[in-house]
């Protein structure tokens, strides 16, 4: 005696692959949003992070040669520092406001208006002005767009140099990395669901 | 009879052909020139740009030539006031306090003069206008030695009537740098600084270039000397000289070197070095009439070169002359090929020989040159 398969039907499995559909794309929405909100803090947290590191370990390398007024090699460790990755700037600014030394990593980056700015005048000694140090308070951080550019700038006071040091990481880039990131995962997400849709059809068509 | 006249024919062929040979085959190897530097580089950068120039000194003198390396500028100096180098490349300072053991033949020329000159800078915005300006006032220099970092301008002042070791209130910079001049005068630390021509652009990276003012341009005084020990005969001196002098613009040599050319010297160019440092100089050491260090100086080519050797006597035999800066005359080396006078040589004339004429100081005026780095 033949045993007749019975396929399920049609409705059945319209209805099944509209579900997953709709999970696909709610899941998707939800990946998305966690990557767009938590993600950047999350960068934003270690660009911070690195940062202070930079910046507490430039002021150790500087601060002997601030006191000494060896402006050369205050530049040359500014600019070593410049060329750390994703490092926008670093500055050394004395309490008189005026920039002992200051380098962007690479200022063709940055707007028209900074870039000339720069060449005519030199570093921006307001850049300090966006952070207020005190005594009792010798570090800060502060987000702000600097030449049409996001920045973290972190700010270190130096207080047996009278001076102040300043380091800028630019942060569209690893924000912007972390949230390319996002891509493979969203395929593999995808191939998952689609392989699950056709996997639980091909089940329910063959019982 | 016979038998005897064999031994004393062998006897004697064994004595002659052992000190025939001997007179014959070149005994460079035996002979050591010591050569060396103000120890402005470091040593690999040393032996990178005056390696070339060594080896072509021993190949023209038939000697090894060997860099030997001062531990920093007190030890150069004291090493070449005791003549302990043969062959010198010293800057203008250095040669002018040693120039009593150590004899110029030649100024290493950057470009096609072979002098340099220093400025006087200020910020832009400051109210200075001119050198007047600045007496009272903090004015930085790039140490109390360095001859276009203070020298050059203590001369012009002191023609002007200024005396800036009383009259202004200089400083050292840090570490004795051209940098550090121009980025006080940049910061306001000082109201204006005192730097080689050379290095007005050596900080452009740092601050722009517009905001630092040249006052003025200072006096002209000679660049490096390629000097040789006094005591050398005067056949090898005619050698190093016409080795460096006869040295094509793009010769490799020069190029290691980062020099255009070498242009004939005498100790006189320096005596505006020795004034500005105000040095007694002592009468220059007459020339010995046996070598000091050195048992031979090279292969005996010919018999008039070892008679020459022997006696320092030799000069050129074909004296052509060239001008120094101060414009005397002063004869050009002999060519090496020249069998060399064993006598005392005529007096070179001055009508015979054919100077080339040099630029006047005052034909130089304005001329800008960029980025050359110097802490002279």
């Amino acid at each position: 005696m033949l045993i007749q398969k019975k396929a399920a039907p049609n409705s059945t499995i319209t209805k099944l692959i509209s579900v997953s559909i709709a999970v696909l794309i709610s899941f998707s929405i939800l990946f998305i949003l966690i990557y767009q909100i938590l993600i950047p803090e999350l960068v934003q947290d270690q660009i911070e992070s690195r940062a202070k590191a930079i910046t507490t370990f430039f002021a150790g390398a500087v601060l002997e040669h601030i006191v000494a007024r060896d402006y050369l090699t205050i530049n040359k460790l500014t600019e070593n520092i410049t060329t750390l990755p994703d490092v926008g700037y670093a500055c050394v600014i004395n309490d008189s406001g005026n920039v002992i030394a200051g380098l962007f990593s690479n200022l063709d980056t940055f707007d028209t208006k900074l870039i000339n700015e720069v060449k005519e005048n030199g570093f921006p000694s307001n850049i300090a002005s966006q952070i207020h140090l005190t005594e009792r308070n010798h570090s800060a951080t502060s987000s702000h767009q600097i030449g049409g550019r996001d920045i973290i700038n972190y700010a270190f006071r130096l207080e047996n140099a009278n001076a102040e040091i300043h380091v800028g990481i630019l942060t569209e880039d690893a924000i912007r990395t972390s949230q390319h990131s996002i891509i493979p995962y969203a395929f593999l997400l995808l191939i998952t669901t689609l392989l699950g849709i056709i996997t639980f059809v091909w089940i329910l068509r063959t019982t | 009879m016979i038998h005897k006249q064999f031994t004393f024919i062998h006897s004697a062929l064994l004595v002659f052909i052992p000190s025939a040979l001997t007179w014959l085959t070149p005994t460079y190897a035996e002979t050591k020139y010591k050569f060396s530097v103000t120890p402005r580089f470091s040593a690999q950068e040393i032996l990178t740009r005056f390696g070339p120039l060594t080896k072509l000194l021993g190949e023209k003198l038939h000697s090894q030539v060997e860099i030997v390396l001062a531990s920093d500028f007190d030890d150069y100096e004291m090493r070449l006031k005791a003549g302990q180098f043969d062959i010198a490349f010293s800057n203008p300072n250095h040669y002018s306090k040693s120039s009593a053991t150590n004899e110029v033949i030649a100024i290493g020329a950057k470009d096609d003069d072979p002098r340099m000159r220093g400025l006087i800078i200020t910020h832009t915005d400051s109210n200075i206008k001119s050198i007047q300006d600045l007496i009272g006032k903090q004015v930085a220099i790039v140490s109390w030695d360095s001859t276009f970092g203070f020298l050059s301008q203590k001369v012009f002042l002191e023609e002007q009537g200024i005396n800036p070791k009383t009259q202004f209130k200089l400083q050292e910079a840090h570490d004795n740098k051209q940098e550090n001049v121009i980025l006080s005068v940049y910061h306001g630390d000082v109201a204006a600084g005192f730097i080689n021509e050379d290095a007005l652009n050596i900080v452009d990276r740092y601050v722009p270039s517009q905001k630092i003012r040249v006052i003025t341009q200072t006096t002209w005084l000679p660049d490096w000397a390629l000097s040789v020990k006094r005591t050398l005969p005067e056949m090898v001196k005619a050698r190093i000289r016409q080795a460096v002098l006869e040295l094509g613009l793009d010769d490799p040599v020069l190029k290691a070197l980062k020099l255009q050319m070498f242009t004939p010297a005498t100790d006189a160019d320096y005596d505006l070095v020795r004034k500005a440092l105000e040095i007694n100089v002592d009468p220059p050491i007459a020339v010995e009439t046996k070598p000091a260090t050195v048992t031979q100086h090279c292969s005996p080519n010919s018999p008039s070169d070892q008679a020459a050797t022997t006696s320092n006597v030799a000069t050129p035999s074909v004296p052509t002359a060239a001008t120094n800066l101060s414009g005397t005359i002063i004869p050009l080396p002999v060519p090496v090929n020249t069998p060399l006078q064993t006598s005392t040589p005529d007096v070179v004339s001055t009508a015979n020989a054919t100077p080339e004429p040099r630029k006047s100081v005052a034909k130089k005026t304005s001329r800008k040159r960029k980025g050359k780095k110097s802490n002279r």
